[in-house]
């Protein structure tokens, strides 16, 4: 089974010598978005590792950090007052101290989702057009105010203060949805925290598909980041913003099905090992002395923000 | 000889968290058959992600021909071309690196980045599948192949590149006996022709047919020993303490007994 090699890869190649100072290669924005996305992954992973260490709220039952979630998210929502909004993103701040959970990778992703989805999505009605109000910073004069419809775009065009406090509110309201969402994930591992759902009668129908989902997810992004990593290893110059889109289309459906076919053998091992549609828990532990502590503080405070 | 991969106090951690590679020194000549040997999650795929400059360490240093590989360097295109056109690297899964829409593109991808015309590109292209003998399957896409014939175009579509260097991750993995040997012979005739081989695996028999120089990796990954493959294969202890070689029951025969195994110089009756 001897093996002829072709006779270019017997002959002695010639290979470019490097010359320095040729310019640098730019990454396309559809290459950095890949990456990022592939970094948040990571993070998430990570996370995942970091919530089975042993910092005071790792120890604690993951059933009561659920109903914490569950209950600050509904008065988060339900408040409508900043400084009561200020006050809960005070104690979800102390909580991530007392925890002893890195503060600046965490804080860093809250604030860049909360500029995105908050600030970003909701400024245009800090504008006299969606919400009137007192002008605090005109930015356009018309000649004259102009109606059509229902609609009335006054002559001066500005931000308002009434307008500027709903954009402050929704910020700081998913501000502190995501410190409390992130707290209880860099707390509990996921598979506690979906067992803490079953113990708190969730339907199993929806935990198989947060389950499938949460995998489904972890393996697209992980084979993006591979395939991104096998392109890479063959790539000897800057690709355009243009070469980086056919890319990226044409990775596209073999991405999917790669992921389909993957999640499809997942979900056959699992009917191999005798799942029945149905999730069982092994155990249900009884509370302890800080369960009963942590839960206390976490009513109480709950009970505060709520009737203040 | 020259010296084209130097690598000075390497370490490496997942999410800063899981060490993946712990002070690893070593040197590896021009037209070197080297071969990284450990247990399954030793490091070895790491360090060659590394040696191709898709993962940088986290400490220590890599040079390239005398050039340390960082992420800025790698951002300059004439050194990107001088890195990449002498580099190849086959990956582990072969799933993963096919990602064009049929064979034929995929051995073309790496030649046509490299600036080769398109004639030139397809001649290499053909001569490799003639070599491989997946002429048949050239208009397939990847999800359409054997595992056989998919590890056969993840390395056609790295030798149409014609690099200098060899970066193969478990090549002879989950192969049949036939495909294993005729990757076996491949690798022998690329070292006649002056290739550097790097191999990462956990395949004592390949390891023994080729008899390379060999960093054994140990389950902390740390460098346990770099040495000849021969000498390095004789060393039972060492080989056990990493985990390469283990206790198992067999039949011989009608009857059952136990020994350690892993490789035939220990299959001792």
């Amino acid at each position: 089974m001897e093996s002829k090699l072709p006779s270019f890869l017997i002959n002695r190649a010639t290979y470019a010598t490097y010359r320095p100072n040729q310019g640098t290669i730019k990454t396309p924005f559809l290459e950095k978005g890949l990456k990022t996305l592939a970094e948040l992954v990571k993070a998430a992973y990570f996370q995942a590792l970091s919530a089975q260490g042993e910092n005071y709220f790792q120890r604690v039952d993951p059933r009561i950090k659920v109903l914490f979630l569950l209950i600050f998210a509904i008065i988060i929502s339900l408040k409508n007052d900043i400084a009561i909004q200020g006050g809960i993103a005070f104690f979800i701040f102390l909580l991530y101290l007392i925890g002893g959970i890195k503060l600046f990778p965490i804080y860093r992703r809250i604030l860049f989702l909360a500029f995105l989805f908050g600030f970003l999505v909701t400024f245009p009605s800090s504008l006299n057009v969606i919400i009137p109000g007192r002008i605090l910073l005109p930015l356009f004069h018309l000649k004259d105010p102009v109606d059509f419809y229902f609609y009335h775009i006054p002559a001066t065009i500005g931000v308002t203060e009434e307008g500027l406090h709903l954009v402050g509110l929704i910020t700081v309201k998913i501000i502190n949805t995501l410190g409390t969402s992130f707290f209880v994930l860099s707390t509990t591992p996921f598979p506690d925290i979906l067992k803490a759902l079953k113990m708190l009668k969730v339907p199993d129908g929806f935990l198989l598909i947060v389950t499938l989902a949460y995998k489904y997810i972890l393996i697209f992004f992980r084979t993006i980041e591979d395939l991104y990593l096998a392109k890479k290893s063959r790539i000897a110059k800057g690709v355009t913003n243009e070469e980086a889109r056919k890319w990226v289309v044409n990775s596209m459906a073999f991405l999917f099905r790669k992921t389909n076919q993957k999640c499809e053998e997942i979900f056959k091992a699992m009917l191999a090992r005798g799942y029945k549609e149905e999730i069982s828990i092994p155990e249900i532990r009884k509370f302890s002395g800080r369960d009963w502590m942590v839960g206390l503080l976490f009513a109480l405070s709950g009970l505060i923000f709520a009737f203040l | 000889m020259d010296t084209v991969i130097k690598l000075e106090h390497v370490a490496y951690s997942y999410y800063d968290n899981l060490p993946a590679l712990e002070d690893i020194n070593l040197t590896i000549q021009a037209g070197e058959r080297f071969a990284i040997i450990g247990a399954n999650g030793s490091g070895k795929s790491t360090l060659l992600q590394i040696m191709n400059g898709l993962l940088y360490q986290t400490v220590g240093k890599y040079f390239f021909y005398g050039y340390e590989i960082t992420p800025s360097l790698l951002r300059d295109k004439g050194f990107l071309r001088f890195f990449r056109e002498r580099v190849g690297y086959v990956f582990q899964d072969s799933d993963v690196q096919l990602f064009c829409p049929t064979v034929m593109d995929e051995l073309l991808y790496g030649p046509l980045q490299f600036g080769l015309s398109l004639k030139e590109a397809t001649d290499r292209s053909f001569e490799v599948m003639k070599m491989l003998n997946i002429e048949a399957i050239k208009d397939r896409p990847s999800y359409m192949l054997s595992g056989g014939e998919k590890k056969k175009v993840a390395i056609g579509s790295i030798l149409t590149m014609n690099p200098e260097v060899l970066l193969l991750d478990e090549p002879t993995n989950g192969l049949d006996p036939r495909t294993q040997c005729f990757l076996v012979e491949l690798m022998f005739a690329l070292h006649e022709a002056g290739k550097t081989l790097v191999i990462a695996t956990h395949d004592l028999t390949l390891v023994d047919d080729l008899n390379p120089q060999v960093a054994l990796l140990s389950e902390d990954h740390r460098l346990k020993k770099i040495g000849q493959a021969s000498d390095i294969l004789m060393d039972e202890e060492l080989l056990l303490s990493v985990n390469l070689i283990h206790e198992h029951r067999h039949y011989n025969g009608p009857y059952i007994h136990r020994h350690r195994h892993a490789h035939y110089l220990f299959h001792k009756h």
